[in-house]
């Protein structure tokens, strides 16, 4: 019999650390603690300390990942995907880093409490104005995309006929609903659509956060 | 009519075709190009009814010349009738993507006029995503049955993934649910042909469940020998349920439990490695699956008593209720530096103790009486 193989290499113990350091709630005095334990222990997270910082690190990870599958995109003519969205860890820019990966050609931009996030041309940026200006900036140094041209309209009827059309009425799952998509999630701009037809109606109501 | 109006009789159409997003892994170099695939599955969001929502799965046509008898597109429906155009098809898929509502395209059909001319057509929206909108991200796409072999070649080179149903275990069964379809020729040698060449995500197929009458040990003795002999990467199982307007329209509903059964059954047969001998003990005998977690049926069968972990090889692990390949891992590598001696120990490497302890002896005493817990 095959054994499965993992799909992806498990990051080091420094990119953990990384990614642990941008955790809301990590003190660098956890760190201090840790340097002063047996490595072997810390390794297999035998401390309270090491968990801890596991912890930070899967929690962080787990919202990159949340982001990553959730965040939704205004579409602008000239190549920028934009979105307002303040997340519990410091991660805007690991996220704005990868969805320019994934969209190598368009300019993203991610505005939160912490600032705003800009990824264009394999750079990152961290900026202080508001996202209005911070697009305004990027219209005048970019070009109109010709394909955004069909694209760039701003309703989303397209989304909604298309989730209208998937849903079967006479069934509703809401426990199921909330696995896939957790309820902070469901309670973003953008899940406006799915907030009213999701089965659980227990949801608190949308407090926009821009 | 315009694209949204499309989308809604389109999509409609596509939602009792089972699919799922499972791309394989692509790096992409340069800067123009729209999107990559992940090597992940990935989901966007999800009806209310507790469905996963990752690809945007429409129909490029719901005008069908095939008599199949449980399809809301049948030929004679009276239902509206409507075909995509290439480029709108195209740029709807693109906004929906860009935005990052969906992960992925699944593209199916009714049969238009005949499967060479839909399947032409089809394949002319995906190049158009493939070259002008430079998309570079998961496509799953269905093959019509009776497509020609260039045509499923080209279908090859520019999807992630193929697909076309079988539907029923056999020509009999086929029959009864259509008179057009030839399953070894329409359908069976299209999957060879697939086989044949690399696709990079495979080729899935999928069974209407209950449709013509079927038992499941003929669903998963097909399945089985599709996986053995024409490659195939996954079979999907849909529950049959009567469409108005269609023949099958006061035929009974089969409860979806009777698909969650075949496809845990599946699942065993794919990534377990049982047997289909092993799957036939736990059968009653109509060849129907009993209700519950068939992996349970089958441990039942065969432990008569329980067993130490720690005498266990990686093989016999993965038979006990609850563990699975990652914890059976887990646990070889434990044995290798002491013994397991605890439920708790057993917890924390990801075991589901409430099945797993039934079959389990631990420092050297049974955790429950295994006949008390199958009753």
């Amino acid at each position: 019999m095959v054994r499965q193989k993992r799909r992806f290499a498990p990051p080091s113990w420094n990119q953990q650390l990384e990614l642990a350091r941008r955790h809301s709630s990590f003190k660098e005095d956890l760190l201090l603690k840790i340097e002063t334990q047996d490595k072997r222990l810390v390794r297999v997270q035998a401390t309270p300390e090491a968990r801890t910082l596991y912890n930070c690190y899967s929690q962080v990870m787990t919202e990159i990942n949340q982001l990553m599958n959730y965040l939704r995109f205004t579409i602008n003519p000239h190549g920028i995907l934009h979105v307002s969205y303040t997340p519990r860890h410091s991660i805007e820019d690991v996220v704005v880093a990868q969805f320019h990966r994934r969209f190598p050609r368009f300019a993203i931009v991610l505005a939160s409490a912490r600032g705003t996030f800009v990824a264009d041309m394999m750079t990152v940026l961290q900026l202080t104005k508001p996202l209005a200006d911070v697009i305004l900036d990027l219209e005048n140094q970019r070009p109109r995309d010709p394909f955004l041209k069909d694209l760039n309209n701003t309703d989303d009827a397209i989304w909604e006929a298309f989730y209208r059309s998937q849903r079967r009425t006479t069934e509703r799952d809401p426990k199921r609903v909330a696995a896939i998509v957790p309820k902070r999630f469901q309670k973003m701009p953008s899940f406006q659509l799915e907030r009213e037809l999701f089965a659980g109606a227990t949801l608190k109501p949308f407090l926009p956060q821009h | 009519m315009n694209t949204v109006e499309k989308i809604k009789i389109l999509g409609s159409g596509s939602k009792f075709d089972a699919c799922s997003c499972t791309p394989a892994m692509r790096a992409e170099h340069g800067t123009k190009h729209i999107g990559d695939t992940l090597g992940c599955a990935i989901t966007r969001s999800a009806t209310p009814d507790g469905k996963p929502i990752s690809l945007f799965k429409v129909l490029y046509s719901n005008v069908c010349s095939f008599d199949c008898t449980y399809c809301p597109n049948r030929t004679g429906c009276s239902k509206q009738k409507t075909t995509f155009e290439d480029t709108e098809l195209a740029a709807a898929f693109m906004k929906l993507y860009i935005q990052n509502y969906v992960e992925g395209l699944f593209l199916s059909s009714g049969v238009m006029k005949d499967p060479d001319t839909t399947m032409e057509q089809m394949l002319r929206s995906v190049t158009l995503l493939r070259e002008t909108y430079q998309y570079r991200g998961y496509i799953h796409l269905k093959i019509m049955p009776g497509t020609n072999r260039d045509l499923v070649k080209q279908a090859g080179e520019l999807a992630d993934r193929l697909s076309i149903n079988v539907e029923a275990p056999s020509q009999d069964r086929l029959t009864d649910l259509s008179t057009i379809k030839n399953l070894k020729i329409d359908v069976i040698r299209r999957q060879r042909w697939m086989d044949s060449q690399h696709i990079r995500s495979g080729h899935s197929t999928q069974f209407v469940v209950g449709g013509a009458g079927e038992s499941d040990w003929e669903i998963l003795r097909m399945a089985h020998w599709e996986y053995k002999n024409v490659g195939l990467q996954k079979a999907y199982y849909s529950a049959f349920k009567p469409v108005e307007s269609t023949p099958l329209a006061a035929k009974k509903h089969v409860p979806v439990t009777r698909e969650v059964s075949l496809t845990r059954s599946d699942f065993l047969m794919r990534s377990y490695k049982y047997s289909l001998a092993d799957i036939h003990g736990i059968l009653d005998d109509d060849g129907m699956l009993p209700q519950g977690d068939p992996k349970f049926h089958i441990a039942l069968n065969e432990f008569d008593r329980p067993v130490d972990l720690n005498d266990l090889s990686y093989e016999e692990l993965l038979r006990i209720p609850g563990i699975g390949h990652i914890s059976a891992m887990r646990i070889l590598r434990l044995q290798k530096q002491h013994k397991i001696r605890s439920a708790k120990q057993l917890h924390t490497m990801g075991v589901v103790m409430k099945r797993a302890r039934p079959f389990l002896k631990l420092n050297g005493h049974a955790q429950t009486a295994l006949t008390r817990f199958a009753r």
